[in-house]
């Protein structure tokens, strides 16, 4: 015989199957240190953080960043960066106001001042997926690296949304346009999606075969979550529109990334373009939606702000981009790509948020509120790194 | 011969222990003046953390046992240390800075803080002149080729006069030409009366060079032979060979390559006139027409820079310009799978007419080293929609993780996969259990027609057996196989036809039955 002796017992056979018992800490390790900010903050504001009324407004403040977040974390996933969201929002904002007062669409009424109030975000979110499919196409088409293209886009915008608005605030806006910021789900409302939601991830828990420890923290950890939600918003006065928003798209931001194809394909541009390329992923079209996305959630963020404010500002979102790297950064996502989770993005919002919230609370000046805000950043991020090095 | 020559390099009973494993364990290696000592064993054998040792990047105190160099012992404290006791390092991977100079790299280590830029020309030309290796002293290293940087490395060796010379791996990135020329560097510094250790996984560059060979395996010796009999006359690879990969893998292997496959089945693949130009203008391929039929390896020979990988890239639509390498790629000609004209213009379009690419470069193209084994071994099946891994159209199917974790683990076993779990990133593997997952992630896709290109670069002996086998295995099982290699024995063991490649278009064809060595160095080269 002339073919090979290989003696199987002499190789170790690899184990299949995947880790039963282990657990994610990485998740976690982003939510302890939320939890430790918040206590940290109850106690610094004898109690007034935990307030219901506070919650909610917290919840409210973050939504924009959180949207934002979500879309930019798959943008930082596949190796991208987008600087421009800010600007977008202001522009997109300034041209649903320009919408609402110079055209009339605020004076609208009945049936017609909800078309008007649709008419207006929708083209807030137009102006959104022009800029993202601007940012796209010049990334995907002509290669120039996203830090140059969206920087430039950033000061477009920016410029744009001072000529639409005159350099002037845009106001007032209509009502109907302004529940989109200021109103909230009636409380018995509130109380079916909350814990129809919270219900709906509990069964897919519990249907999983083959639980793992990290499985059980998770459903503890949700029921955990919708019994914060339904004291913090019934406690108040609902579930605030921008946050049901915020929740969907996190819902949907987190399933995609988790359990998709497309989820898939974006960690694998962001870890290696060529071997994705390779495997046949279609790098272009897919980069090219991510960046039209984010404009897009720019967009709707931007009406959100404005109707939140009832006026449009063209000097508003500003450092809102930073806002919202620094959240996925935060949640543990590599700047590099590849590697990361839209829940850990969203956990970011929230630990910028409260820092925000909390020391407004406090009266601390908003001068000196920005230094302990970047220190904190930094600091946050720094463990991060030297946890994972350890590793 | 008789004489006994000087010790130069003597490292005695050393043992290193990480975490959980023993690297080595009491490892002795001697290597006298005027010698080349080929280290040679597996991927994991110990041989990277004894030249660690040996260079200070493991510093004295982390590991047991001694060095002596020229007999007065040693005890690193860090590189430089070494540096100055006269021991350098060629490594595998240069690490050059592209934006200096040469003159600067050969000071790289003392320049001093105001640099008299005349005077350190001047003074570097003279030594580069001895050494007559071609080199420019002003010449900015990035231009240079990875031989040309290599020849740097070299030079930087001699310039601090190192008596002890590491190579590692040092021909795995150069051209034909460029190795022949480091043959001749490290004969040269043999007779200059230096100790050479030539790390290498091309036995025949074993064999050619050394004149000891020290087989490591799982960080113990495993045994060590010497290249000339005790009449001083030089014993042949055939005398050689077995012993030595005995003691490499532990095991005795009667032939590398298994019986060939001998049913062949319809033409699934043929190509007709390929040309591809660079965005440059230049011709990588020019003309090129072959067939490829159910049960045939057909293997691609030629010299580095001939086409093979390009030939490869080519077809599978990797320089479509929406791919990574960008736009300017011009590719024309026929491709016919099974008869049908198809226009594959991405690797996605290669994938539906049920090609793989198992390609050269694991850790450019072949694998997302940060992600896990599964990941990596289910993405091309994701695309194509095959193995049942996803359900539902488009970029929203749903992946299925129960299916995955069972096809994964399936082929994980079935090629023998070694590491702890299916969720382990790739990039903590072994080459050799790398190239298994490249090669699972695209059998997966349950492909007809295989793209090989360089399958066994840089992996150890035992895995290379076990990649043979599976290429007859899937040849008799009715796959067309197109392999490209730059060992020539290799295609000479595997493929029933070589194409023997010259500057981009065929210049010979050669049944491997009567082919011989000398035949494709001929048509290779000519």
């Amino acid at each position: 015989m002339n073919t090979t002796v290989v003696n199987s017992s002499e190789l170790e056979l690899s184990k299949s199957g995947t880790k039963r018992f282990s657990m994610d800490w990485k998740v976690y390790r982003s939510l302890f240190a939320l939890i430790i900010l918040m206590a940290v903050l109850t106690f610094l504001t004898e109690g007034t953080f935990l307030s219901s009324r506070n919650l909610t407004n917290l919840t409210r403040q973050v939504a924009i960043n959180g949207i934002l977040a979500i879309g930019m974390t798959y943008v930082i996933l596949i190796g991208g960066i987008d600087l421009s969201v800010g600007s977008v929002v202001a522009l997109s904002g300034v041209v649903a106001g320009v919408l609402q007062v110079n055209y009339g669409l605020a004076q609208w009424t009945e049936s017609q001042a909800i078309l008007g109030a649709g008419l207006s975000i929708f083209a807030a979110m137009m102006v959104g997926v022009v800029c993202g499919t601007f940012n796209g196409f010049m990334i995907t088409r002509f290669r120039i690296a996203p830090f140059i293209i969206t920087l430039g886009m950033m000061v477009i915008a920016r410029g744009l949304a001072l000529i639409f608005a005159n350099g002037a605030a845009i106001a007032p806006l209509g009502d109907a346009f302004n529940f989109l910021g200021q109103q909230y789900l009636s409380p018995t409302t509130s109380i079916f999606v909350v814990s129809g939601v919270g219900a709906l991830v509990m069964i897919q828990s519990l249907l999983k075969k083959g639980k793992s420890a990290s499985d059980y923290v998770f459903m503890g950890f949700t029921v955990l979550m919708t019994g914060a939600m339904l004291y913090t918003f019934l406690g108040y006065r609902g579930l605030p529109i921008p946050v049901l928003i915020f929740g969907a798209f996190g819902i949907a931001g987190i399933l995609i990334l988790q359990k998709t194809r497309l989820g898939r394909f974006v960690l694998a541009i962001g870890g290696n373009p060529e071997a994705a390329w390779l495997a046949g992923v279609p790098i272009r079209k897919i980069t090219f939606g991510i960046y039209v996305v984010l404009g897009a959630l720019a967009g709707l963020s931007g009406a959100i702000l404005s109707a939140r404010l009832n006026g449009a500002l063209p000097t508003a979102g500003e450092l809102f981009e930073l806002d919202a790297i620094a959240a996925v950064v935060i949640g543990g996502t590599s700047l590099l790509g590849g590697i990361g989770t839209v829940r850990g993005s969203i956990l970011g919002a929230f630990f910028i948020g409260s820092l925000n919230n909390g020391m407004s609370l406090m009266d601390v000046s908003e001068f000196y509120q920005k230094v302990i805000k970047g220190v904190i950043i930094i600091f946050a991020v720094w463990f991060d790194t030297r946890q994972s090095k350890s590793k | 011969m008789e004489l006994k020559k000087e010790l130069l390099l003597d490292l005695r009973n050393i043992t290193k222990t990480f975490p959980g494993t023993r690297a080595l364990d009491g490892v002795n290696l001697q290597v006298h003046a005027g010698e080349i000592a080929a280290l040679v064993g597996e991927n994991g054998a110990g041989k990277s953390t004894l030249m660690k040792i040996l260079s200070g990047v493991w510093p004295e105190g982390s590991f047991e046992g001694e060095i002596y160099v020229s007999g007065r012992k040693q005890n690193f404290e860090d590189t430089r240390q070494a540096h100055a006791a006269g021991i350098a390092m060629i490594h595998q991977e240069l690490s050059v800075f592209s934006e200096l100079s040469v003159a600067e790299h050969l000071e790289l280590d003392h320049l001093p803080g105001w640099i008299n830029w005349r005077e350190l020309h001047s003074r570097t030309q003279k030594f580069l002149d001895t050494l007559g290796l071609g080199l420019q002293s002003t010449t900015r290293v990035g231009d240079l080729s990875v031989g040309g940087r290599q020849l740097v490395e070299i030079a930087r060796a001699l310039y601090r006069d190192a008596r002890v010379i590491v190579f590692d791996e040092p021909t795995s990135a150069l051209t034909e030409q460029e190795v022949v020329r480091l043959y001749t560097i490290v004969e040269r510094l043999r007779s200059e009366g230096r100790a050479l250790i030539y790390i290498t996984h091309r036995m025949d560059e074993i064999f050619r060079l050394a004149d000891r060979m020290i087989v490591l395996r799982d960080g113990k010796n495993a045994g060590e032979l010497s290249a000339t009999n005790s009449q001083g006359q030089r014993l042949s690879r055939a005398e050689l060979e077995p012993q030595l990969i005995t003691w490499m893998v532990g095991r005795s292997i009667q032939d590398i390559y298994p019986v060939k496959n001998t049913k062949f089945g319809d033409e699934l693949l043929r190509v007709e006139k390929l040309t591809l130009r660079s965005p440059k203008g230049k011709v990588l391929v020019q003309n090129l027409s072959f067939s490829l039929k159910a049960g045939e390896v057909l293997g691609l020979g030629g010299l580095l820079g001939a086409g093979r990988s390009e030939t490869f890239e080519a077809i599978f639509g990797m320089l479509h310009g929406s791919g990574p390498r960008g736009a300017g790629f011009e590719v024309s000609g026929n491709v016919w799978v099974k008869g049908k004209r198809k226009d594959l213009n991405t690797p996605k379009d290669a994938m539906n007419a049920r090609m793989a690419f198992v390609s050269e470069d694991r850790k450019g193209s072949g694998l997302v080293l940060g992600q896990s084994i599964r990941s990596n071994m289910s993405l091309p099946s994701l695309v194509a929609g095959r193995a049942g891994l996803a359900r539902g159209y488009g970029l929203a199917a749903q992946v299925l993780p129960d299916r995955e974790v069972k096809e994964t683990g399936r082929w994980a076993k079935e090629l023998r996969v070694k590491s702890s779990n299916l969720d382990q990133a790739v990039g903590e593997l072994s080459g050799g259990n790398q190239q298994k997952v490249v090669l699972a992630k695209w059998l997966m896709t349950e492909p007809e027609i295989l793209f090989l290109d360089e399958p066994t670069r840089g992996i150890d002996v035992g895995a290379k057996v076990e990649i043979y086998q599976w290429i007859q295995k899937l040849a008799s099982q009715g796959m067309g196989i197109l392999l490209a290699s730059s060992e020539m024995p290799e295609l000479l063991g595997l493929c029933h036809r070589i194409l023997v490649l010259r500057q981009g278009s065929l210049s010979a064809e050669l049944g491997a039955d009567r082919a011989t060595q000398e035949d494709m160095m001929r048509a290779a080269s000519l």
